[in-house]
């Protein structure tokens, strides 16, 4: 008998293109409440905070209901957003403590060297604060790969067919949760940037 | 010209209210902790937001609180060497000079950063990261690095810059300099102007010469650190002599001229500790030596520091403390003309 991989493909994907995303939205998220004042900026602090405090169970019948009565029902796209959605939360935080980490000096002197904001970031904030940020992807990632709650609903919503992780195959899937884990530590060790 | 007004609510109810101009040359901030002097670089290079005033930098306005202007840092033009954390610890102090230096075409930036590197005679770090160079070093590659960004105004918040260093910037930059410094001997041997700032407002500025010498209030004299502050009272005006008459609390002694006092005001008087004299035995024909009780000695690297009753201290050589001593009588003599009245 031969196994069929596909869940555990399904379930690595769904969990790296939503760390990835939640990646990419949670740094621009922590960069923006660091550096600008404006007004909602208490708001938005909430905002993102807000999949944090509800269950998995919730988050997931609200993608459920967000996905009823769409045509294409359950895809790893809508689980990866899903995802992506739940581990925002953790990302900003891991972002934030980051920046908070560096020196404002470093900034200041970017910019007075006639840095717009975009470069400081790119050049100095971003070298020297990767390394705690992608230790948080990478348990996102961990988290994603083994998260059950979110996905089923959105795959409930879909109907019967769908291609979760199988019962049997998921010490494959722990396997590489704990790689993220590994990877996540190792990252985290490190002094930051320096 | 460079000039600022700057009102600003500090935390702990200080609030920071000062006028001044940068001409070219090396300006500097002296003060206590607290004072303000780094949040005025800070507004100055736009990193915090005055309540009110205005900042111009080489005459053009890069703040106005009434006008709501404010150009962001990195339009300002003005350099800045941090108090710490100078250096990006992730790049090469050559990769520091060129980040500051990357609007000029690759040919030029090369060009321009070696020059950087053999002016501050960085040339054997150049490849080395921040954590492998002393302060020194890190301190010498933040102001070069700075000044290849061709700022309008360089702002040195930076307590451990030496003469040395500040004679190389004057010889790279001949604009305005507005220098942090904690050292009174710096402020003498290589600043053109000296600011004195207290508690978020500035007591005197001047020449640092004219200000060591001539401290205009009580506030002025404790930022410079002169221990014999006192009050007394005029028993007797001159100014035919150009002399008056002091009265402590104990004692009397004859002091310059105080304008703009009559008789029997109460006024501050200050003197440098080695501008007092100290004088062995009893006194002999001295009008102005009074006799004093010795309380305490804290020996210092060429002075000794001596602190008579009543709070005076003098400040003698260690070859004229060692010759003296073993004395039990002594005598502080106040120097007339080295007395100032406040």
């Amino acid at each position: 008998m031969t196994a069929d991989w596909s869940p555990v493909w399904m379930s690595l994907r769904v969990g790296g293109v939503g760390a990835a995303g939640a990646l990419a939205a949670g740094v621009w998220l922590a960069w923006v409440l660091i550096t600008r004042e404006f007004r909602g900026r208490r708001a938005l602090e909430a905002a993102a905070e807000i999949p944090a405090v509800l269950p998995p169970l919730v988050l997931g019948t609200y993608f459920a209901f967000a996905l009823a009565g769409r045509a294409e029902g359950f895809t790893w796209r809508a689980a990866a957003v899903a995802a992506a959605v739940a581990a925002l939360p953790a990302m900003v935080r891991a972002a934030r403590t980051a920046f908070d980490g560096i020196p404002r000096d470093y900034g200041n002197a970017a910019r007075s060297l006639g840095a717009p904001g975009w470069r400081v970031f790119w050049r100095v904030t971003a070298p020297l604060a990767y390394r705690p940020i992608l230790a948080a992807a990478s348990l996102a990632f961990a988290r994603l790969a083994a998260e059950y709650a979110v996905t089923v609903l959105v795959a409930a919503q879909a109907g019967a067919r769908s291609t979760l992780l199988a019962g049997p195959l998921l010490p494959s899937v722990g396997m590489a949760a704990l790689a993220a884990l590994i990877v996540a530590n190792r990252l985290g060790r490190r002094e930051i940037g320096v | 010209m460079t000039s600022a007004r700057i009102g600003k609510r500090i935390a702990g109810g200080i609030s920071l209210d000062v006028e001044f101009s940068v001409p070219p040359g090396v300006t500097a901030l002296f003060g206590p902790s607290g004072a303000g002097k780094t949040l005025i670089l800070e507004a100055l290079a736009g990193f915090a937001r005055p309540d009110s005033g205005r900042i111009l930098v080489d005459d053009a306005l890069s703040f106005d609180a009434a006008a709501r202007v404010s150009v962001p840092p990195h339009r300002r033009g003005c350099g800045y060497v941090a108090q710490r954390d100078g250096l990006f610890p992730h790049m090469t102090v050559r990769q520091n000079l060129a980040f500051a230096a990357n609007r000029s075409p690759r040919v030029e930036r090369t060009r321009r950063v070696a020059e950087a590197l053999e002016r501050f005679q960085l040339g054997d770090v150049a490849a080395k990261r921040p954590r492998e160079i002393g302060p020194v070093e890190k301190l010498r590659g933040a102001v070069a690095r700075a000044l290849l960004a061709a700022p309008k105004l360089l702002l040195i918040d930076e307590r451990g810059c030496g003469e040395a260093l500040l004679r190389t910037v004057r010889e790279a930059f001949p604009g305005p300099i507005l220098l942090v410094t904690n050292d009174l001997d710096l402020c003498c041997a290589a600043a053109d102007r000296l600011i004195l700032l207290q508690a978020g407002r500035i007591v005197q500025s001047g020449a640092p010469r004219g200000v060591l010498d001539r401290p205009e209030s009580v506030d002025a004299a404790r930022v410079l650190g002169i221990p014999n502050v006192f009050e007394c009272s005029t028993a007797a005006l001159d100014p035919g002599r150009n002399s008056s008459r002091l009265e402590f609390s104990g004692f009397a002694i004859n002091g310059p001229y105080a304008p703009g006092h009559f008789r029997g005001d109460r006024v501050w008087v200050t003197v440098w500790p080695e501008d007092l004299r100290v004088h062995a035995g009893e006194a002999e024909g001295r009008n102005n030596a009074v006799p004093m009780e010795l309380v305490r000695v804290s020996r210092g690297v060429r002075a000794v520091r001596m602190e008579f009753a009543g709070g005076i201290f003098v400040d003698v050589p260690n070859e004229e403390y060692e010759e003296k001593k073993d004395n039990k009588n002594w005598q502080v003599e106040f120097v007339a003309e080295k007395v100032r009245v406040l």
